[in-house]
């Protein structure tokens, strides 16, 4: 098994910036156009489309030539990443902006000036030679410069250099200067046809052979002035033996079709490669790299899905321009022609939707220890743009399931359950409340338990829980305990053991906790209360109804019962000792164990004293109100 | 006639952080300071300087802390070089900084074992600072003391607390994740019991937040993970006068205009910056209640969770989930 390359490099500090910034451009991207597609306005709509995509692209060139301009020399990302801005901007020509027809010249010319940038080389010449500024021809590197500003089309700057080339040395600089000045240029005459100026360029041409052929090139040092003119008149032979100046094959094609014919399409392009000798003679250097270039010249959009994955070991350029390809209906071409692919089984997905998880799951497993939740949302927003059999929103579920909740802080736990809520994934969702409240619960925080109780309403769990705070209670008589469901009133009603202990709370506060004034009152009601909690079947728990019984003995003394209440009373009480006895007899395992107090004997006492203060109660009410039997 | 000066400026840092707070003695001192605190994984905090007289905005990172013990929950500063922070392994540090030298001096920590510090708070004359953890406790910290004077309140909270605010010089009002808010008075350690308890029926999910009004410390407004704001008058104990976004996204943070408690910020999780005016002229007395309250979202353009924001004099800075730092300047209410 090849080693698994580890995506850690997401978490390094440019790269982060630069992913970031990417998710804005590509989530902008989306949302602009799924607000375009709900508007009225049909016509405008295409047209959007294809500039929306390359205002796109055109963004995220820009965010990684910032980055590189923000780095530090020593970054050792530096490199893969100019080579990326490379390949990114020689796509962008070939794959969106251009059309079959379509001259590729300006483009070309300004990513070889960009990409394989002079001005250094010509700084450094005119900072040597400030102060003796004649004898700058005589630099090392003054003919290369011009030569190479020539075949990048820097004209200005190669006639700039040339004018400190002595005249009186050598007359024919005047010439080439004033060629190179009549130099029929493609942008300033955009508004002949291609016809006419490839007619104006020929002519011109002409003048440069004439030149070739008959000016007289005395003084002419390094047979400079001579190259050049042969440049310009496009001399096959010229360009290749200029070899170790262009360095690369690419470099020199561009070079000599933009003196060959200038108005090249990209058909002229692959015709040139085939059958122009350029390749060959760099045939024995040509690495991977070339061969992507190739590829791309050739409009071949495989090199983005395999090549240039391998390139840059991850999926970042292939996922982001895969997706604007297939937004503009260029991935389409592909997968007609690719009838095989129909047949392989990995391919159900579409393959920009292949690589934009791919890169997700880069994302992810960058974040994966220690837990980066930006960059999994990062991830998230990708994935939900592959929409093909929801594969998008199941590796979200999947990932999410797998985030351990046991030591992560309340605040990051709300956020991870809020996600999962947002994205629809309510299972999930429920899952994750469930396991934040048996942890909470465990913790003894029922604090906590019971709000994420609250929130997923999860009915069984609650009626534990409001056990548990029972049993603590009756143990502790710590009134912090009853009072966690005074702000929960409305809410839990999905639970009747909860609705007990609340309603567990009013009595005991307005039994034992109002002030003296009102005492009389709220004993009323708190009794009141009581007695119909007992009335309602199965509200109060079973085992704590033993408890409840007694409480009601120390509230006997108080003259507040009347004897409806007491009646009822003693027939919850009856109710209570049949299921007791039926209960011994067939155990259910919920039910069994009581709540107790420490003292058997006590209880015993307990018993006897409720009995004969109810007796006591009723014979009371008889006597005072003369019911007759 | 005013201009509206509500240019927003953005920049990309690298790191998302999880508070940004501006450093000056009040909210109503101007200042060019300001410091980050990480989120995540990072474990660091930042001071900034900003230039206010350059057009763009371009702050330049001073001084760096990277040895934190945890991603920072909660940053107040004391004056422009002294600030405390708290972060989620238990502990709060005091930090000095020297501008001119660019120095960042951790003076001291305090620290809980086990506990997720989720918020503090320290009186008006710096003597006490109080602050929550996730566990259920209320801890005060004596800071002119001589040793290294940590205790807590006898009483430990079921829930998490969430945050803190001092009052009064002896009172702090507490929430926590039942939605509830207790006022506490800070001078007896054997508290038992709360002097008063707030809370809003219905609507009890966990308070993220809490501000309080910079002219009348009575009035505190608070942010629930439900979305929705609630104004509380402590003294009475009526139902609170609550704001609510037509959606129910958490709310991260909450703070008052520096000078008025007429006007509320808050920010959410969906990345908008909302700005909440009551203000009325004329009607000096009435509470939020009696006026109409107008509203305006200042992030429009953001999608990204907004961590954080802070307010010093006419100036916002806000951070987001996807490392950006943004700056404005609200319009001039008066």
């Amino acid at each position: 098994m090849d080693e698994i390359p580890s995506f850690k490099i997401f978490t390094d500090p440019s790269w982060r910036r630069i992913i970031s910034q990417s998710r804005e451009v590509f989530n902008d991207l989306h949302q602009n156009l799924e607000a375009n597609s709900q508007s009225e306005i049909i016509k405008t709509e295409t047209v959007n489309l294809s500039d929306q995509c390359l205002d796109a692209n055109q963004k995220y060139i820009d965010v990684i030539e910032n980055e590189l301009g923000i780095m530090n020399a020593d970054n050792e990302n530096k490199e893969k990443l100019q080579v990326m801005l490379q390949v990114w901007k020689l796509c962008q020509i070939i794959f969106i902006k251009s059309s079959p027809s379509g001259t590729l010249l300006t483009d070309l010319q300004e990513w070889y000036q960009t990409t394989n940038n002079i001005d250094p080389m010509v700084q450094a010449i005119f900072s040597s030679n400030s102060e003796n500024t004649e004898k700058l021809h005589l630099d090392d590197k003054y003919w290369i410069c011009i030569l190479l500003a020539v075949a990048q089309g820097r004209i200005d700057t190669g006639r700039h250099l040339l004018s400190f080339y002595p005249i009186d040395k050598a007359p024919v600089v005047r010439t080439i200067n004033e060629l190179l000045h009549t130099m029929p240029n493609l942008s300033t005459h955009s508004h002949l046809s291609l016809f006419e100026f490839k007619a104006k360029w020929e002519y011109w041409q002409k003048k440069c052979v004439q030149v070739l052929t008959s000016e007289n090139f005395e003084g002419d040092d390094n047979g400079g002035m001579q190259t050049i003119c042969k440049l310009l008149c496009a001399d096959e032979s010229t360009f290749l033996s200029l070899k170790l100046m262009f360095n690369n094959w690419y470099y020199m094609l561009i070079s000599y079709m933009s003196y060959a014919n200038p108005t090249f399409n990209i058909s002229d392009l692959h015709m040139s490669i085939e059958s122009g000798p350029f390749m060959k003679e760099f045939e024995n250097e040509l690495d991977e790299f070339d061969a992507i270039i190739l590829k791309i010249f050739e409009f071949d959009v495989d090199v983005i899905v395999n090549e240039c994955v391998k390139l840059f070991s991850n999926n970042f350029f292939s996922a982001h321009f895969l997706n604007i390809l297939h937004l503009t209906g260029k991935l389409q071409l592909k997968s007609e022609i690719d009838f095989g692919s129909a047949f392989r089984e990995e391919s159900r997905l579409p393959i920009h939707e292949q690589h934009l998880i791919e890169y997700s799951l880069q994302l992810l497993s960058a974040a994966w220890s220690p837990s980066l939740l930006s960059l999994n949302q990062t991830a998230f927003d990708y994935l939900l743009k592959c929409q093909m059999d929801e594969t998008g929103i199941d590796l979200i579920e999947t990932y999410l399931e797998r985030i351990p909740l046991t030591e992560i802080s309340q605040s990051e736990a709300n956020k991870i359950f809020y996600i999962a809520f947002q994205y629809g994934l309510h299972d999930l969702a429920f899952s994750i409340g469930r396991v934040m409240q048996m942890r909470a619960l465990k913790g003894r925080q029922y604090g906590d338990a019971l709000t994420w109780n609250a929130k997923i309403k999860d009915c069984s769990f609650g009626n534990i829980l409001a056990d548990k705070i029972m049993e603590e209670f009756f143990q502790s008589n710590d009134l912090k305990l009853l009072d966690l469901t005074e702000s929960l009133v409305k809410e839990i009603i999905y639970s009747d053991r909860l609705i007990f202990l609340n309603k567990y709370r009013e009595f005991y506060r307005l039994a034992y906790l109002s002030s003296k004034s009102e005492r009389t009152e709220n004993l009323k009601q708190a009794i009141d209360l009581l007695v119909h909690l007992l009335q309602v079947p199965n509200l109060i728990p079973f085992k704590f109804k033993k408890l409840v019984f007694f409480q009601l003995h120390d509230l006997l003394d108080q003259n507040v019962f009347n004897e409806d209440q007491l009646f009822s009373v003693l027939k919850s009480i009856q109710l209570y000792e049949n299921r007791r006895r039926f209960l011994a007899i067939r155990p259910i395992s919920g039910e069994v164990h009581e709540c107790s107090l420490e003292d058997e004997n006590s209880e015993e006492n307990k018993w006897k004293s409720l009995f004969e203060k109810l007796s006591s109660k009723i014979a009371e009410n008889f006597v005072q109100n003369k019911i007759e039997f | 006639m005013f201009d509206n000066l509500n240019k927003t400026e953005k920049i990309y840092l690298n790191f998302n952080a999880s508070k940004v707070r501006w450093l000056s003695e009040s909210k109503i001192t101007p200042s060019d300071y300001f410091c980050l605190g990480s989120a995540e994984n990072f474990k660091s905090v930042s001071i900034w300087k900003q230039n206010s007289t350059l057009d763009d905005f371009e702050p330049v990172i001073l001084s760096e802390y990277q040895n934190l013990d945890g991603y920072v929950t909660e940053i107040k500063s004391k004056s422009l070089e002294e600030f405390f922070l708290s972060t989620s392994n238990g502990s709060v540090y005091h930090f000095k900084c020297y501008h001119d030298e660019q120095r960042l001096i951790e003076l001291n920590k305090w620290s809980k074992a086990n506990d997720v510090v989720n918020g503090f708070d320290f009186n008006n004359d710096g003597e006490e600072l109080c602050f929550v953890t996730e566990n259920g406790t209320i801890n005060f910290i004596r800071l002119r003391s001589q040793i290294n004077n940590l205790n807590d309140l006898d009483y430990n909270e079921l829930c998490s607390l969430n945050s803190v605010l001092y009052l009064k010089h002896f009172e702090i009002a507490v929430s926590d994740s039942l939605g509830r808010i207790k006022i506490w008075d800070s001078r007896s350690r054997e508290n038992k019991k709360s002097c008063l308890s707030l809370f809003m029926e219905g609507e009890s999910s966990s308070i993220t937040c809490m501000a309080n009004d910079p002219n009348k410390k009575h009035i505190i407004a608070c942010g629930n993970l439900n979305g929705i704001i609630a104004i509380y008058d402590v003294r009475s104990n009526k139902r609170p006068f609550t704001l609510t976004h037509n959606h129910s996204e958490p709310i991260t943070e909450i703070g008052f205009h520096p000078f008025s408690g007429d006007s509320l910020f808050s920010s959410s999780f969906n990345g908008g910056l909302w700005s909440w005016n009551s203000s009325n002229r004329g009607e000096l007395k009435s509470g939020w209640e009696d006026r109409t309250v107008n509203f305006k979202n200042y992030l429009d353009s953001n999608r990204y969770t907004l961590n954080s924001f802070d307010l010093n004099n006419d100036k916002i800075l806000a951070v987001n989930n996807n490392l950006c730092l943004y700056k404005l300047k609200y319009q001039n209410l008066f």
